[in-house]
């Protein structure tokens, strides 16, 4: 297994960083778009933001558990900071982080394309879905629940490409 | 002086509980929230962390607690949105509430304001600094962990001031400056990616060449009797929740 080098680690501390204040100012967009949209555009608009770390860390550090490390270490500095979430951000960044960690297993950590950003991205959906049911009591009629769950999924892979591209640039 | 006051400052001045005694609170109590879905339940969960919230913690805790406030307001449009079942509770023109509308309502903001309130009393009675040096000394995170939260919090104040002028260039263009859909988003989270990415590789080469090595710290944990405290409230609370 490759070992992180010092520059991988300090990478994932300006991802945690800059993903921490950002994910803190999103529970309020998150919220306006609810109020405004519905729950399902707010979704649609605002979910994938949660995702984006782990597809951006996986594309720049290329390494075993770099998603899951991307997208556990600022949920985990979002519940020090802290918001109204507390230790549960860091729970849904660590099962969000290993199930976008999925897309590149399937991959056998081979693959770092646009592709494999935008299912890091989508796959994390599935620990959201199943996290809001469990803790906000989000459990609806089956055809609800389709859409919501599209819904993350799409916004997930929407935010997964863009991190594959600001990712991509950065690397140039 | 006041019993809060008396109990705020022995706590604070003689010995606050350990960072790993107020995670095991924390992660027990965000643990039990999520299981839990009766009324009186949550009640016990919620109120204990709460009280010692507000009496430890005072001034920071307002912007948390109006945090939670805004919060509800999603909350409540959720459950109109999807639990707006049963005889009509209050009817204002069109909109009528539910009675499952408000069990909803009042299940989830009781389950936030347990994982608020055992939250903050994590993260608010101390400094970040703390928080990372207990993650490291008392519960022996790995250093994978350890040390980029160790360069987030010390990058915090930097990437803040680079936010604040990446919002302020885009007013000056006329960009819309709240992120409400991925372009807005990606174009700032670019900027400030691509600009702190400099900062962590050349850190990162300046440490290198100073010889830094990644050196296991010894763990150092002391149970105190603040420590018993805390963990005396954990178990009564699941004692109670247990009895009722």
């Amino acid at each position: 297994m490759q070992k992180y080098t010092l520059i991988d680690l300090l990478i994932l501390g300006v991802i945690a960083a800059i993903f921490a204040i950002i994910f803190t100012i999103m529970w309020t967009v998150y919220y306006a778009v609810e109020a405004s949209a519905g729950p399902i555009v707010a979704r649609l608009l605002t979910y994938g933001a949660w995702f984006m770390p782990a597809p951006l860390a996986a594309t720049i550090i290329r390494k075993r558990f770099s998603a899951l490390l991307g997208e556990f270490l600022p949920a985990l500095l979002e519940s020090i900071l802290p918001t109204p979430g507390g230790l549960t951000n860091a729970v849904y960044g660590l099962c969000q982080g290993l199930f976008s960690e999925l897309a590149y297993v399937a991959t056998r950590y081979r693959k770092y394309d646009v592709s494999t950003a935008s299912l890091a991205g989508a796959l994390p959906a599935v620990a959201a879905v199943s996290l809001d049911a469990i803790l906000f009591g989000d459990i609806y009629p089956l055809d609800y629940m389709v859409q919501i769950f599209l819904a993350i999924a799409v916004s997930g892979a929407i935010y997964g490409v863009l991190a594959y591209y600001i990712a991509k640039g950065v690397r140039k | 002086m006041s019993p809060s006051q008396c109990l705020n400052q022995w706590v604070l001045s003689t010995s606050k509980p350990k960072v790993a005694t107020l995670l095991v609170y924390a992660i027990a109590s965000s643990g039990l929230a999520f299981v839990l879905r009766d009324l009186m339940d949550l009640l016990i969960l919620a109120i204990p962390p709460l009280i010692l919230s507000i009496v430890l913690i005072r001034g920071r805790l307002k912007w948390l607690m109006l945090a939670y406030l805004i919060g509800l307001i999603g909350v409540f449009v959720n459950a109109l949105f999807f639990s707006n079942t049963g005889s009509t509770v209050v009817s204002i023109g069109s909109l009528e509430i539910r009675e499952k509308a408000l069990e909803s309502f009042t299940i989830v903001s009781l389950r936030l304001l347990a994982i608020a309130a055992s939250g903050a009393l994590f993260a608010l009675l101390y400094s970040p600094v703390e928080i990372y040096r207990g993650l490291l000394y008392e519960i022996g995170a790995p250093v994978s962990i350890a040390l980029p939260i160790a360069f987030a919090l010390r990058l915090m104040p930097v990437i803040r001031r680079d936010f604040v002028e990446v919002v302020f260039q885009r007013k000056q263009r006329k960009y819309r400056t709240i992120l409400l859909n991925p372009v807005h988003f990606s174009s700032v989270v670019g900027a400030l990616f691509t600009i702190n990415y400099e900062r962590a590789k050349w850190s990162g080469i300046s440490a290198e060449i100073r010889g830094l090595r990644r050196i296991k710290p010894t763990r150092n944990f002391r149970v105190g009797l603040t420590d018993v405290f805390m963990l005396m409230i954990l178990l009564s609370q699941i004692v109670l929740i247990i009895a009722t």
